[in-house]
């Protein structure tokens, strides 16, 4: 397994977030992940992403412990639920952050960030601040500030959730594209049904701090507590 | 223009309260200055401003009152800047955030006493280092007031200023999300160092710019400090305007008015520039 999460817990306070979540994910694959607010399906990010620490469990990423490398060291991108550009750069240079401070040749990020900007169809908005450019804009520069270092594992916190439904089935349709494109390995949280059959090639539901994945998407649509025959049976008989 | 009447009331109180002084101010400083009203001027004459600019004493006020703001300001915004960074959760609870109030409660005239006191030559500082054996004698101490650097002006318009800008950073931590952003840039693989200087600290900068300016605009006009602890030249534009308007000599007091008028001037400039650059910003 490229990723390999094993028995991580995580506690509160009083409050057991994560009670013991265990799974792996192959190369080049995106996982959804459903759940409702508050079942501990971020915290499982920022505790891959090294942002949270873990009480207990182990993250391996291509075999490898990486629970004592700092976040900064992981390689690992953590993509927010907002865009958060950084107000004080424009596009092109929020896209070109991760190959600035790898230093890289000016040339070389000059030709990458143009390739991305080409990708993502925002050549024309190279110029703009972040304040200048809409809601579905941003996310796509944060994909693209995302995608350009070339991380081995990008993890999707519900990063279309503050949009509206046209822009948002876009983005699932751009995310796809780019996915395929730039061979992708991603967890992609949401707490919309279809953007998780849509987004993921597997699904998982997390509820109450427990992670279970299915064996297929019918397995996922049968399943009770998932609500997508609940949702069916409510578009049936309407 | 006033689609209702409140917005009448609005402007009318605003134009009485606000602009109507102003105007009236500094047309009366202008006329002043061109000998048009005051009771030994004579008319229309530009001796006034060609007297004031006979010598350099106007402009190097201006400098040296310039170079005071910014020297205090540049070392403000420093260490705020670093506080609001590593010690901003200290700072927006518990003692920290009471005790950073705590110079705001003096002010002007008592700190520059207290600063004179506290660093003159044979000021509380100096024994202090007397008694531990740093210097020999008390006067060893060096000249921290009405000194050549006007380092005690300095050091009493930093303590002055240091709480606002730290109770502004430490805001605007939390309300421009840094924490957020330092989370993401490290995520993008930047260092603590990295994220700092590439980051927080020019958002910070951006967004505190115009604070930053109207602090300036309010300390170049200072005047109790500079005039407890600053030497007799140069003058701060303050000092040198209040000499000319109220001391020995009343045929300096177009003088003083022509220096207001150039002070209005400046000031004006720079808040049209906190004003341009606060402009365009919107979102889509």
């Amino acid at each position: 397994m490229f990723l390999q999460v094993n028995h991580i817990q995580k506690k509160y306070k009083d409050k057991q977030v994560i009670q013991d979540v265990s799974f792996g994910l192959e190369a080049h694959q995106t996982l959804s992940i459903l759940g409702k607010s508050g079942c501990g399906k971020s915290t499982l990010l920022k505790i891959i992403a090294g942002i949270e620490e873990q009480d207990n469990g182990h993250v391996l990423l291509n075999g490898k412990n990486i629970g004592n490398i700092k976040s900064n060291e992981r390689n690992i991108v953590y993509l927010f639920q907002e865009p958060l550009l950084f107000p004080n750069l424009n596009v092109f240079e929020n896209i070109a952050f991760g190959l600035r401070i790898r230093k890289l040749a000016s040339a070389d990020i000059e030709q990458k960030v143009e390739e991305m900007l080409d990708s993502l169809e925002l050549k024309e908005h190279s110029k703009k601040m972040p304040h200048q450019i809409s809601g579905g804009q941003k996310q796509r520069v944060a994909f693209g500030r995302a995608l350009i270092i070339n991380p081995p594992l990008i993890l999707l916190d519900e990063p279309f959730s503050s949009l509206d439904v046209e822009t948002r089935a876009t983005m699932q349709q751009l995310y796809k594209t780019i996915a395929k494109k730039f061979k992708i390995t991603a967890l992609f949280v949401t707490h919309d049904l279809k953007e998780a059959l849509l987004m993921g090639n597997r699904i998982s539901y997390m509820d109450n701090g427990l992670l279970e994945i299915f064996e297929s998407k019918k397995a996922f649509i049968d399943a009770d507590k998932t609500g997508v025959k609940s949702e069916i049976n409510f578009w049936n008989n309407l | 223009m006033f689609k209702k009447p409140i917005n009448i009331i609005s402007f009318l109180l605003l134009f009485v309260f606000a602009i109507l002084p102003l105007v009236l101010g500094f047309g009366f400083a202008v006329a002043y200055s061109f000998g048009l009203i005051g009771v030994l001027n004579k008319g229309f004459t530009l001796e006034n401003w060609l007297a004031l600019f006979e010598n350099n004493d106007v402009v190097i006020s201006f400098i040296y009152s310039a170079w005071l703001a910014i020297a205090s300001l540049t070392i403000s915004v420093v260490v705020s800047m670093a506080i609001a960074i590593n010690f901003n959760k200290k700072f927006s609870k518990g003692i920290y955030s009471y005790l950073v109030y705590m110079p705001l409660a003096f002010p002007s005239i008592v700190a520059a006493f207290f600063f004179a006191q506290f660093l003159g030559n044979a000021g509380i500082l100096s024994r202090i280092c007397y008694q531990l054996g740093i210097i020999d004698k008390i006067q060893s101490f060096p000249n921290l007031i009405n000194d050549q650097y006007s380092i005690g002006i300095i050091i009493a318009q930093f303590f002055l200023s240091l709480p606002f800008f730290t109770l502004l950073y430490t805001g605007l931590y939390q309300t421009e999300r840094i924490d957020d952003y330092t989370k993401l840039a490290n995520s993008l693989g930047a260092k603590n160092r990295q994220s700092i200087f590439r980051i927080s600290i020019p958002i910070l900068f951006k967004k505190s710019f115009p604070n930053i300016v109207l602090y300036f605009i309010f300390k170049i006009g200072a005047y109790e400090v500079p005039l407890l602890l600053g030497r007799s030249s140069p003058e701060t534009v303050s000092v040198l305007a209040v000499r000319k308007l109220q001391k020995f000599n009343l045929y300096d007091i177009p003088q003083g008015y022509a220096i207001a008028v150039i002070y209005t001037i400046i000031i004006l400039s720079l808040l049209m520039l906190v004003l341009k650059t606060n402009k365009n910003e919107y979102d889509i």
